[in-house]
């Protein structure tokens, strides 16, 4: 059976499900319109943000070591599998959704795109 | 906020110190978790995840206690209290999670106090295997222990049965009296004895062939034919004596009072008479006959087990003579058993220090040379000799017939053929007409391959095989065998010679001569000493030149001791001797 090649961050970026994009430091670049309306940040209350502002505070600190790894080792587990946790929502509230992860090389640098799909309510986060 | 420019390598350095610091953790066997002050995970390792067989993203932000498992009463591994105070005060404790297979773990906690609020680090160690092993040690010793109770009862049953075999005094087949059975009535005989008196005789008998019946019919026609054979012999027995079997085909008769060796022997061979019928059993014809020695005793102090070695001496006397298949143990009969014993003693010490040599008896051509009247001298033959350390010399005759018994002619024989092999390869430079003879038992004809062994190391000695005669006595070669004709026919046909050794005593049929893969024949000693002295043995010599010569056979004949024999030979027209005159064994020329 041949694996399909994960869609490009080009690809998710102008899809239609909630997106989010951060650079080699982890840092947020951009969002799509769609992750806008669904979790009720702006753009610009987050560029430059940490990711882990999206998360709960339960996985704040497995998120950086796991993104240190990644910087120290270029390895992952967690890209490209779809992954069912809860996102932060501008309001404060959380919503269980399914996170795909991605990461490109461009110019020596990583960049980390992320589709962050709300799942029916009453969806346990990884269950 | 994007950092500062100039921060911007140290906080990848940071990154890459920690991923790696993340790797290291991930690394190791014992299970880490990090939780906040409540207890609810924000890290962990690999080996937790294998630990509790659930994912990471599943652990996050989830009590550790509701992760762990139960014990092995399907209790929390940590109590609520324990949980409540974990920010606060270090602590480990050992769980036992199953019983089988064992599994026990260690979780160790402590809080890290550089945060408020703390959180708890869980250090969980699997130590299963060390309590497996102590474990395992308490299971080799109850193993142990059960072990030396199973070697102790072991040995009790064995006792018991060791009683049990002293208390049976009757053999399971037959019915008669067993060894011990036999000894009590023989104290009780050699008791009466002491108050009445006279003597007592033991006999004891060996079936002849048993072991065929046996080979030839099953163990069941053997077992039935002892039955018949207890059964004959107490139905003959005279008042006063008993039968026992001691086991295998030896049963021993000890007679009532008689009066001396010779009433002994009669009931022997009254018995002998009244085995001997025809047992029939499922259409097959028995015939059996037994061998027996006897000894009696006036002495009522005589060992009982002496008496029963003396009446054994004897019925292997009796059961190896030609003539009479019952013998009364006397000194001569004693004296010629440790002859024996001397022998098979001294033959073994000699093989194993080489301590045996060969001597060599010309053969010679009874045609007088003209020109000296000497003898032309075709060949030898070489004889082993034995020469004990102490004592006189053995008797070479007595030498091959105990080596043939014991079966040891068979490593005596390869001895002779090595030595004969040299000989023949160091020496080559005799006449071409001379040759060198040796004996060859058949008990080594009959082992597979002897033929071809013997060519083998001929041809890689570059040895004349025409040099080397094989002598086969007579009776050995008409009593046996297709494997025997075989092997010598190999021989044969590679240019080795054969004689048939001893001829005229074997009673071969003058048409199954002519068949035999045979050289020459050697006339026996017996007819030589008879020229002169008996006409029809000098008839039946006259005859066995001419058969051998018509068949175009070497004709040797043997014991040629004095002149006129040799005179009496040349006259019959024999054309090649061996004896005393020409040579005694010796070293050769």
């Amino acid at each position: 059976m041949v694996t399909p090649a994960p869609p490009s961050l080009e690809a998710l970026r102008h899809g239609a499900s909630p997106f989010v994009l951060a650079d080699h430091n982890g840092l947020i670049v951009a969002i799509n319109a769609a992750f806008q309306q669904i979790y009720g940040w702006s753009e610009e209350q987050l560029r430059g943000q940490p990711l882990s502002v999206i998360l709960p505070e339960a996985f704040r600190m497995s998120h950086q070591l796991g993104f240190s790894r990644f910087q120290s080792s270029e390895t992952s587990t967690i890209l490209a599998h779809p992954l069912r946790l809860k996102t932060i929502c501008q309001d404060g509230s959380e919503i269980v959704s399914e996170h795909f992860i991605i990461a490109e090389k461009q110019h020596e640098h990583w960049l980390f795109g992320a589709t962050l799909t709300p799942l029916p309510q009453g969806t346990p986060a990884e269950a | 906020m994007t950092p500062e420019v100039n921060e911007q390598p140290i906080i990848l350095e940071l990154r890459c110190i920690l991923g790696r610091l993340e790797t290291a953790l991930s690394a190791i066997s014992d299970a880490l978790v990090i939780t906040d002050h409540q207890g609810l995970v924000l890290w962990c390792n690999s080996s937790f995840d294998r630990f509790i067989d659930q994912p990471r993203m599943r652990s996050l932000g989830h009590p550790i206690l509701s992760l762990l498992p139960l014990d092995h009463q399907g209790d929390p591994v940590l109590a609520q209290a324990v949980l409540a105070s974990i920010s606060q005060i270090p602590g480990a404790t050992t769980v036992l999670l199953q019983r089988q297979p064992l599994k026990v773990c260690e979780i160790e906690w402590r809080p890290v106090e550089t945060e408020v609020p703390t959180p708890v680090i869980f250090c969980i160690r699997d130590i299963s295997t060390r309590i497996s092993n102590q474990e395992l040690q308490v299971t080799v010793e109850r193993i142990e222990q059960q072990r030396q109770h199973s070697d102790r009862l072991n040995l009790e049953l064995q006792q018991q049965q060791l009683l049990l075999a002293n208390l049976v005094r009757e053999c399971p087949v037959t019915g008669l009296p067993n060894r011990r059975g036999l000894r009590e009535r023989l104290d009780l005989a050699l008791g009466r004895l002491r108050d009445r008196g006279g003597q007592i005789g033991v006999l004891f008998c060996d079936l002849d062939h048993f072991k065929d019946v046996n080979d030839m019919h099953g163990h069941q026609v053997g077992d039935d034919l002892l039955i018949e054979i207890s059964r004959r012999l107490q139905e003959a027995l005279p008042a006063e004596a008993t039968v026992s079997r001691l086991g295998g085909d030896e049963f021993v008769v000890l007679t009532g009072w008689i009066r001396d060796g010779s009433e002994a022997i009669a009931i022997a061979r009254m018995l002998q008479q009244c085995i001997a019928a025809p047992w029939l059993l499922h259409g097959q014809r028995f015939d059996p006959t037994m061998s027996v020695g006897i000894t009696v005793t006036s002495d009522p102090s005589a060992d009982g087990d002496e008496l029963l070695r003396q009446a054994d001496v004897a019925m292997y006397h009796a059961k190896r003579s030609a003539t009479e298949s019952l013998a009364l143990h006397d000194a001569s009969i004693e004296a010629h058993f440790r002859s024996n014993c001397r022998v098979h003693q001294e033959l073994r010490l000699a093989i194993l220090n080489q301590k045996l040599t060969l001597a060599y008896q010309p053969i010679v051509s009874l045609k007088v040379s003209p020109q000296d009247g000497s003898a032309t001298i075709l060949g030898h033959e070489a004889l082993v000799r034995l020469q004990p350390e102490q004592g006189l010399p053995i008797d070479s005759e007595m030498l091959i017939i105990e080596a043939e018994r014991t079966g040891m002619v068979i490593e005596l024989g390869s001895w002779v053929i090595s030595e004969a092999l040299s000989l023949l390869q160091y020496h080559p430079r005799r006449p071409d007409h001379w040759s060198l003879a040796i004996n060859v038992s058949p008990l080594q004809l009959e082992r597979t391959g002897f033929a071809a062994d013997l060519l083998e190391r001929i041809e890689a000695m570059a040895i004349n095989p025409g040099r080397l005669v094989i002598e086969i006595t007579e009776t050995k070669i008409l009593q046996d065998s297709s494997r025997c004709i075989q092997e010598l026919t190999s021989l044969r046909h590679n240019g080795v010679r054969v004689h048939l050794d001893d001829f005229g005593t074997g009673y071969s049929s003058l048409s199954r001569l002519a068949r035999l893969p045979i050289d020459g024949i050697k006339i026996d000693r017996y007819f030589t000493a008879a020229l002169g002295c008996d006409s029809h043995l000098e008839c039946m010599i006259a005859s066995m030149i001419h058969l051998g010569c018509d068949l175009g056979l070497e004709v040797v004949a043997e014991g040629i001791e004095t002149d006129s024999q040799r005179l009496a030979l040349q006259a019959l027209g024999c054309p090649w001797g061996q004896g005393h005159l020409f040579g005694r064994p010796g070293a050769l020329p």
